[in-house]
């Protein structure tokens, strides 16, 4: 398949993953932090369109759960008792653009769980909370990323087409950014701030933090851009037109930027979305009862879940596509980046 | 010669620069070691002032800054509020743990990626050319945390390698071939996670550095002098490569430091990474500021011996016209 | 050349230009100096064609950007209409600005590769908020098809014309705010010669239409001559002779001018074009 249509592909992918993400309400058949003190650790449950009798049942259902009598960590399906799976059912509320919502795409009869990713230890939905958690993870990746490159923007631009002492010293200062292995400096950035935060106020806070320390690759690049742009000899004209160094900016510089921006932020958004995951992961993210994929993540740190639960792994299985999409995407924009000029 | 002392100096520069802005996020940091002691209405304000004087916390910042400096240059590294000891000695042997690491996984990556990088680069376009790069494309989108713990996972399940920990617990009773056998053991697994981490990167731009270099017209003529593969590569492709391929192991040694903070800690291996997640979450702050200078030395110094390598195999930058 | 347009005034003086700067020996230590224009004084009459003559490295390209007010000299003055050129300021700038207006060699980099030829061509009157839109994309139809050029590909861009033809854009760009004089740095270099020919006689039709004034930059004496009503010889930033091209073709002073008179080709032969 040629570059463009893999890239096709990629966009797709990507706004599918987005567009489920932020439909994450209409979606989520179970409110994310709802617990199921007994069902933890549940397995992905069995969704069945033919029951044991052999009859044909006229909506996909699936049957109670209860612990097993010898082995409490594990579940058998209670044949007795079956809840249909239904479209467009009332739920729990959630908002969208302003509105306040009751229809989920499915649901289950009461008092029925359907858990398609299993629960994690405190009987949460899991797939639920996968399309919650999305949001914290995917935005955050994006805003951290627009941040950088903004940033990256301003610098590349400035240093570039003013030179001098600015350009001298705005790029050591790049060098140190980039001297350093940068999640050594996240961390480092991090530990500075307050340790206890609102959910809501980390997650801001980590976009800020993330998002200033990959300011330097994006500047350093964009600066070439502007000074070879800035020889050009239309730009020479334009100013014995008369022109201000504004109009030459905006005019004949940005657009040559735009190239190396779009392509930065295909490799950065990834990156960044992985620098969120790995830091809720540890605990220096979003936190608790707010779920991220980092953060649902945290809990295989310890050994015997890792090995037992493997529906727990469900939200690092999910950026291997959001990678892929990104880096085919970055890989296309490189190519039409040097063929283009 | 000039270029090298050029370097070192660049590098020391570095290294002041990472210093000064890491103290400078100390101004920020709106909770110290000592604010939840505060909060304890058993201890009185005078101990809390006592012990943060002891430590120097209640100077201002430039004065703890050149004192700091004072001591580095002394070889003292600031104290640790939360072992009592000395950061030097709470660092040190993680370091040297945290290099073991590296240091094994960058040699492994290298070695491992030239080869198949020249040998990808030799079938442009082919058969082997394709699957290989196919293959690092698979690798390079699982990131690395789902690599590590996909990597535990398999050693768990399988009980093939002993997951965890750098040492079992009858370390101290085996004699020491068994000691070294044993670390070996626990070492596998985390240098696997790092080496399929860096590989897909490292074959990359081995493979596009050596397909530059096999184009060059040198390389022609040398086959039309119908001089043996074996040779044109080592001899004249391989250095024509090389200029590139050594700023790459420059920068590589910074990546393989940010991962290998994460594998340390997915994989319980006793090195800098752990050490500096306890001393976030126990606000100690002089073994923070201790881990974040000490990577970033092990950064220079890696990119200063890459400028050595440069130095020595590229006559250009000898003669100073780079 | 445009003998009719000639008054005796001169529209621009140049008086002790000298540019110099710094330049780093790229294997040593060493900085040393650069003159590149080393005093050079000129006078240039309105409605009449001027040709500074001199090879690489004499400084012509130089001493174009510094009496287009690009680039500021070291010493030295540039009149424009009895104005010192480089102590103006704001709209005053703005309104010399229109008349000095240059044409560069490298016809591709002097045009926006991603405008559109109406784009390039309103872009000094968009600089100098000069007419409404409408205004100016009329004004953009006209000036294409003053330099020959059809107006339907306005919407074209730059890549998709031949050198010749960009040449002409770039005529046309410069002519959107009615100018008074053109700067033509190597204009010619480059091209085919049945398209310099048409150039040349592009240029000579506006210079009477709209009352020019040219000052061509070259190392082409042949083609100069064809042209100028005066030449002035470059030498490593001097002038070092100067007069009209027959005097110049029949008795060379300098060694500098004989040089470039032996330089250029058929000249000795039998079938040498005479002296205009």
């Amino acid at each position: 398949m040629s570059r463009s249509g893999m890239a096709r592909v990629a966009i797709v992918l990507l706004s599918l993953l987005y567009g489920a993400v932020l439909l994450a309400g209409f979606l989520a058949p179970h409110d994310p932090a709802e617990q199921d003190r007994e069902h933890p650790y549940a397995p992905p449950t069995r969704v069945h369109f033919i029951d044991a009798e052999g009859k044909l049942h006229g909506w996909p259902f699936i049957y109670g759960l209860t612990p097993s009598p010898d082995n409490f960590a594990e579940y058998q399906e209670d044949r007795s008792r079956t809840f249909s799976v239904r479209p467009f059912v009332p739920g729990d509320n959630y908002s969208l653009l302003g509105f306040s919502l009751r229809r989920h795409l499915f649901g289950i009869d009461e008092p029925g769980r359907i858990f398609l990713l299993g629960t994690d230890g405190y009987g949460r939905d899991q797939f639920s909370r996968l399309l919650w958690g999305g949001r914290i993870s995917l935005l955050a990746g994006l805003i951290a990323a627009a941040l950088s490159l903004v940033l990256g923007m301003v610098v590349g631009m400035v240093s570039g087409y003013f030179g001098g002492f600015t350009d001298d010293a705005l790029m050591r200062l790049a060098e140190l950014f980039l001297a350093m292995p940068w999640l050594y400096l996240l961390f480092a950035v991090r530990a500075f701030l307050p340790l206890h935060i609102s959910p809501t106020v980390a997650f801001f806070l980590l976009v800020a933090v993330i998002g200033t320390v990959g300011w330097a690759r994006p500047a350093r690049l964009i600066r070439g851009v502007v000074l070879s742009a800035r020889e050009r000899k239309y730009v020479l004209a334009a100013r014995g037109f008369g022109a201000t160094d504004f109009y030459l900016l905006r005019r004949h510089i940005l657009p040559q930027t735009m190239g190396v921006f779009l392509t930065q932020a295909a490799l950065l958004i990834p990156q960044y979305i992985l620098a969120e995951v790995t830091l809720s992961f540890l605990g220096l993210g979003v936190g608790e009862p707010v779920p991220s994929w980092g953060n649902m993540l945290g809990s295989l740190q310890q050994y015997h879940i890792l090995a037992s639960y493997w529906w727990m792994l469900a939200p690092a299985l999910v950026l291997v596509p959001v990678f892929w999409g990104y880096h085919v995407l970055a890989d296309f924009l490189h190519e039409r980046l040097e063929f283009g000029q | 010669m000039a270029y090298l002392l050029r370097r070192l100096l660049h590098g020391v520069m570095v290294l002041v620069g990472v210093s000064v802005l890491s103290f400078l996020f100390v101004q920020l940091a709106p909770g110290e070691f000592f604010s939840d002691m505060r909060l304890n209405p058993q201890i009185s304000p005078e101990t809390i002032a006592s012990l943060r004087a002891q430590y120097g916390l209640d100077r201002s910042l430039p004065v703890r800054y050149v004192n700091w400096v004072r001591s580095v240059a002394k070889g003292e590294w600031g104290y640790s509020f939360a072992y009592g000891l000395p950061v030097s000695q709470v660092i040190w042997s993680r370091a040297r743990n945290t290099l073991l690491l590296t240091v094994t996984a960058a040699l492994l990556a290298w070695l491992i990626s030239i080869p198949l990088g020249t040998y990808a680069a030799e079938r442009r376009n082919r058969w082997g050319d394709r699957v290989t790069v196919a293959g690092s494309a698979v690798l390079l989108t699982v990131p690395d945390l789902l690599l590590a713990l996909a990597l535990l996972i398999f050693a768990i399940r399988t009980n093939a390698f002993a997951a965890g920990a750098m040492a079992s617990t009858q370390f101290a009773d085996l004699g020491t071939f068994a000691n070294v056998k044993d670390v070996a053991a626990h070492f596998t697994l985390p240098v696997t996670a790092l080496v399929l981490g860096t590989l897909p990167i490292f074959f990359r731009h081995v493979r596009a550095s050596m397909i530059e270099a096999l184009a060059l017209p040198s390389i022609s003529a040398a086959r039309g002098h119908g001089i043996p593969r074996r040779r044109i590569l080592f001899r004249y492709a391989l250095p024509a490569a090389a200029n590139p391929l050594i700023s790459l192991f420059g920068f590589s040694i910074a990546s393989l430091l940010s991962a290998s903070l994460l594998v340390e800690v997915v994989m319980s291996w006793p090195g800098m990474g752990p050490m500096l997640l306890e001393a976030i979450l126990a606000r100690d702050l002089y073994v923070v500021i201790g881990a974040v200078m000490l990577s970033t030395l092990f950064l220079v110094a890696g990119n200063f011996i890459a400028d050595v390598l440069l130095y020595l195999s590229d006559p250009r930058i000898r003669q100073g016209a780079v | 050349m445009g003998a009719d347009t000639v008054t005796n005034e001169p529209l621009i003086r140049v008086q002790g230009l000298r540019k110099t700067y710094v330049q780093q020996q790229p294997f040593s230590r060493g900085k040393f100096l650069v003159r590149a224009l080393d005093g050079i004084d000129l006078a240039i009459r309105a409605g009449s064609s001027f040709a500074l003559v001199g090879e690489s490295g004499s400084g012509k390209s130089t001493l174009a950007l510094c009496m287009a007010r690009l680039e500021p000299p070291t010493e030295g003055k540039v009149w424009f209409d009895a104005q010192d050129l480089f102590s103006l300021t704001g709209p005053e700038l703005m309104l010399v600005r229109r008349h000095i207006q240059l044409i560069f060699q490298d016809t591709a980099a002097a045009l926006n590769p991603r405008f559109s030829a109406e784009e390039v061509i309103i872009e000094p009157l968009r600089i100098q908020s000069v007419g409404t839109r409408a205004e100016q994309r009329d004004r953009a139809v006209h000036l294409m098809e003053k330099v020959g050029l059809p107006s339907a590909w306005l919407s074209r861009r730059p890549h998709q014309f031949s050198g010749g033809q960009r040449q002409r854009l770039a005529i046309a760009r410069a002519l959107a705010l009615q100018p008074r004089s053109l700067i033509l740095d190597e204009a010619f270099t480059g091209l085919d010669l049945s398209i310099q020919a048409q150039m040349v006689a592009l240029l000579q039709n506006l210079q009477s239409l709209e009352k020019l004034t040219y000052l061509f930059i070259s190392h082409d004496l042949g083609l100069m001559a064809h042209v100028a009503d005066e030449i002035a010889i470059l030498h490593r930033g001097r002038i070092v002779e100067q007069g009209e091209p027959g005097r110049l073709f029949s008795n060379p002073c300098q060694p500098e001018t004989r040089a470039l008179l032996d330089a250029i080709p058929g000249r000795h032969s039998a079938l040498s074009f005479g002296q205009s």
